[in-house]
């Protein structure tokens, strides 16, 4: 059972940051997982997060809230993770770990059939596949994720959207949501249900949206839902698709996304979760945080720069020996030459800046350590084990060569480090949110003059992973030796007694 | 180096040892996962420990092209730039300039090869591939030798042999001149191709070097010839190698699938090293190795699996409870996937060579030998050469089997899941 409680010191209008606490309390085994927002929630893709093994996944305390997109698994029928549940599918920790179901990924903006008005068109790995909210529901109900995100019909075409188009957005999205929570007891019922915002790029779609989930409902319907009144009594809290928004917008800047989001939130109750996906950057997460106040963000940007080979390396509030720089780099993309005979770690310039207010990187990058508890294969023959768990940190030098030799586990490292760094971001929010409320907005302002919202170093990064691939790929040595053929060299091995 | 004898099989010549280097313990015989560019491909220096591995090897070929030795050299070794803190083997750059250059010419000086990667005419000489190796830093070096491939014929043969025992001379000098060899162990490489009294010939020239050597290779042995041959080569070298030095098979094993064998039925001849990419590689493509044969997790058939890939596996995957089924959504899709495999299959490797060691130290060898043949092959036939091998040292394969269900196979053994349309 989810709760959402925030701060009620911090809690402002309906808009602004505010700080609260997560709970989520599995009844069979009494485990309470509590999660501090504003925080971080992770995506997966088939159902792992990216270049993670399960025991690196469980390295990484900042996965806590993992967002699984049920899509994938559409590949065979009857689905996977209907037959085993998803934590014990998935391997993720119960104790640790709340899992969440939405049918798609919403930071998938492929062109893709469009929704009917009993289908949502999803991705899988052997093409789009239909998923009606009947078959939704049993998914949901079988693969027992701990949240679940109600379907919602998102207009993936290209902007602008019309009226009719919107007007049939909002209404299916919230035939789904009634659906979803229709037609079944209490108990079974999740309480916790995520609804998207919808009414894409249309204020005027969006505050009809957000009407008709507060709105009474019909007596047809107060049978269906008893004992609920509305259908936001069913919902625990509401997601904002920040990735599809900006694309139905022609103009999408800050204010208009921030004002269109508004336009949702404005009629609804300011003390349910908020949760924020597809944000570009974390300058984008500050300012949706400041502006209307967001508990979850993915960091699609963190998984991206682990990807293109980039550790970041940024924190909030900006460090007091930063405060005077511009336009610094949010990482390092150590695909550049510049870093391979550079052998500190991912983050620390020097070691005697660390301080209190910089502390180490605690991520298995920056601050490995080596597992005490090691196989063994042999017991009848000693082999005194090593107790000391000390390891050094990864130095940018060894990434760079993992990076230039397309080494797999370069990302792993990435990965776990870079979620890590998102994860820090956030502990920074909520220290500024606590201790210095006031210092909030112009602390936002700080990091975007201090940080290159743009990220230039991950476009460059991604370019230079993309020439790795190409060059590290199956043919490779052909293609160098098609190219020394051209100098007329032979292919042969000779020896001072072979005849030339 | 220590190395003691912990026990002998009493059938065969196999023999349980502790191997003390200078990075820790290892315990033999054992099987080494190739870390080729100073990674373990996907995994971290502490996800491989955690596995079990104490030995692993990297290439010096690659290395030394990247990062190269400046950088080693800066880093203070390999060991500290991966972050590897157990032993390491190098190989001496030899077998890679002659598989994967484009022009190689052998010279009583070295050899003469040119880059891959620019073209440019380079010479490793025994002295520079030792210098490499002494910037790397591994646990266990390898000298530079000539090495031809098992299928040539002629006097090039014998040519290589004595110019590696020349070499072999020019490695030890290079060596303890830097005053290397009290941490890091030279091992020496007998070659002879397939000729019986080449074999012995090198072997005994290079026993006369037993003093400065710290353990003994057999090479030569990966041209893709006929197991039956291959067998004999390293039987015969096993027998006459010293049985106070560790030995080590290169790259045994051409043919990807009979890896696992190679070591086991060469351990019963007297190896107690051998290093392998067929574990790390098939995992990468789905393939899942275990004791009842291996597993092709791309098949339709595992797509509805609950079970783990093997039951009481202690590796992280199936001890998390992974499933077949969620193995075959991932692999060769996401890199996670290959993680997962690659560790059960590292664990695979070792838990086999585990086995071994408890069962020669239990004096059960023959035992173990006979129980996986059994569990591996089952109906498929066990091959010819495994027999043969086996029997030579006092093993019988079809033991207690009864004459009508003895099934003997000629051909490598090598065993894949089909599909089962």
């Amino acid at each position: 059972m989810l709760s959402f409680r925030p701060h009620t010191n911090t809690i402002p209008e309906v808009f602004g940051p505010r700080r609260g606490l997560i709970s989520f309390v599995r009844s069979e085994s009494n485990d309470c997982i509590k999660l501090e927002t504003p925080g971080l929630l992770v995506s997966t893709s088939r159902g792992v997060v990216p270049h993670l093994s399960r025991d690196n996944l469980r390295r990484t305390n900042a996965i806590r809230w993992i967002n699984v997109p049920f899509e994938s698994f559409l590949e065979r029928q009857p689905p996977l993770p209907t037959t085993l549940p998803l934590q014990p599918l998935l391997g993720f920790d119960p104790s640790r770990h709340i899992v969440a179901l939405s049918l798609r990924d919403p930071n998938d903006l492929r062109p893709i059939p469009p929704n009917g008005d009993g289908h949502v068109s999803a991705m899988c790995i052997r093409g789009v596949q239909r998923v009606s909210p009947a078959s939704y529901k049993t998914y949901v109900r079988d693969s027992k994720p701990d949240v679940v995100f109600a379907l919602t019909d998102t207009c993936l075409s290209a902007p602008p959207h019309s009226q009719k188009r919107m007007t049939k957005s909002i209404d299916r999205s919230f035939d789904w949501l009634r659906n979803l929570l229709s037609n079944t007891t209490g108990s079974e019922r999740s309480r916790n249900i995520f609804v998207n915002l919808a009414g894409g790029g249309s204020a005027g779609a969006r505050r009809a949206f957000a009407a008709r989930l507060v709105e009474p409902l019909e007596p047809k319907d107060l049978v269906d839902l008893h004992p609920l009144q509305s259908l936001d009594e069913g919902v625990a809290g509401y997601s904002s698709d920040l990735a599809s928004l900006r694309a139905s917008v022609l103009l999408s800047s800050h204010d208009e996304l921030s004002g269109l989001i508004k336009d949702s939130l404005g009629s609804l109750s300011n003390a349910k979760a908020r949760i924020a996906t597809g944000s570009r950057s974390p300058h984008e997460c500050l300012r949706m945080n400041r502006d209307i106040g967001f508990d979850l963000f993915d960091a699609q940007w963190a998984v991206n720069a682990s990807h293109w080979g980039v550790a970041l390396d940024f924190r909030f509030p900006v460090p007091s020996r930063l405060r005077d720089k511009e336009s610094l780099d949010v990482g390092h993309n150590l695909y550049s030459e510049g870093y391979a005979e550079d052998f500190r770690s991912f983050i620390h310039p020097t070691e005697d800046v660390i301080s209190l207010e910089e502390s180490r990187c605690r991520c298995s990058a920056c601050s490995p350590s080596f597992e005490s508890d090691i196989l063994n294969h042999s017991p009848s023959l000693d082999l005194s084990a090593s107790h000391d768990t000390t390891a050094q940190p990864f130095t940018r030098a060894y990434l760079h060569h993992l990076l230039q030799t397309h080494e797999m586990s370069a990302h792993a490292l990435l990965m776990m480090h870079n979620l890590t760094v998102a994860d820090d971001f956030f502990a920074g929010v909520r220290s500024v949110l606590e201790g210095s409320p006031g210092n909030f907005n112009d602390e936002i302002a700080l990091f975007e003059n201090v940080y290159d919202e743009s990220m230039l170093v991950m476009a460059t990064a991604k370019e230079a992973w993309g020439t790795v691939d190409k060059e590290r790929g199956k043919g490779r040595l052909a293609r160098e030796q098609q190219k020394a053929a051209k100098n007329d060299q032979q292919p042969v091995v000779q020896t001072e007694s072979t005849p030339q | 180096m220590k190395f003691e004898i912990l026990a002998s099989c009493p059938t065969t010549r196999a023999r349980v040892a502790r191997m003390t280097l200078n990075h820790g313990p290892t315990l033999l015989p054992t099987f080494m996962p190739v870390a080729t560019q100073a990674a373990l491909k996907g995994l971290t220096p502490q996800q491989t420990e955690a596995l079990g591995v104490t030995l692993i090897l990297n290439n010096t070929y690659h290395l030394n092209l990247r990062p190269g030795i400046k950088i080693l050299d800066q880093a203070g070794g390999a060991h500290k730039f991966q972050g590897w803190r157990r032993n390491l083997l190098t190989d001496s750059g030899g077998f890679q300039l002659v598989s994967l250059s484009q022009f190689t010419q052998i010279t009583e000086e070295g050899a003469l090869f040119s880059s891959p990667y620019d073209g440019k005419p380079t010479m490793l000489t025994p002295e520079e591939s030792i210098a490499i190796q002494h910037s790397i830093g591994a646990d266990i070096i390898m000298q530079l030798d000539d090495v031809v491939s098992s299928l040539t014929t002629g006097p090039r043969v014998e040519e290589a042999m004595w110019r590696s025992i020349r070499w072999l001379d020019r490695c030890i000098k290079y060596h303890e001149s830097k005053g290397r060899q009290d941490t890091q162990e030279l091992f020496a490489i007998v070659q002879g191709g397939l000729d019986p009294k080449l074999r012995e010939i090198c072997v005994r020239e290079m026993i006369n070097r037993k003093e400065n050597v710290g353990g003994y290779a057999v090479g030569g042995l990966s041209g893709g010839e006929a197991k039956d041959v291959f067998w004999k080569m390293i039987s015969i070298c096993a027998e006459k190698l010293p049985v106070d030095r560790p030995r080590y098979a290169m790259g045994i094993g051409f043919a990807e699938g009979t890896k696992l064998l190679d070591l086991l039925v060469c351990v019963a001849l007297g190896i107690d090293m051998a290093d392998c990419v067929f574990p790390t590689r098939t995992a990468r493509f789905g393939v899942a190795l275990t004791f009842r044969g291996p597993l092709n997790l791309r098949l339709k058939h595992h797509t509805t699996s609950l079970d783990t890939i093997e039951e009481d596996c202690p590796c992280p995957t199936c001890s998390s409870g992974t499933s077949r089924a969620i193995l075959h959504h991932l692999v060769t899709v996401e890199t996670a996937g290959a993680h997962a495999l690659t560790q059960h299959n590292v664990v695979f490797q070792a838990r086999l060579m585990g086995g071994a060691r408890e069962a020669i130290f239990a004096g059960t060898f023959p035992a173990y030998l006979r129980s996986f043949f059994a569990n591996y092959f089952g109906e498929t036939g066990y091959p010819k050469w495994c027999v043969d091998a086996l029997r030579s040292v006092g093993v019988d394969l079809l033991e207690g089997i009864p004459p009508a269900e003895v099934k003997v196979v000629d051909g490598q053994g090598m065993k894949w899941e089909y599909s089962e349309s």
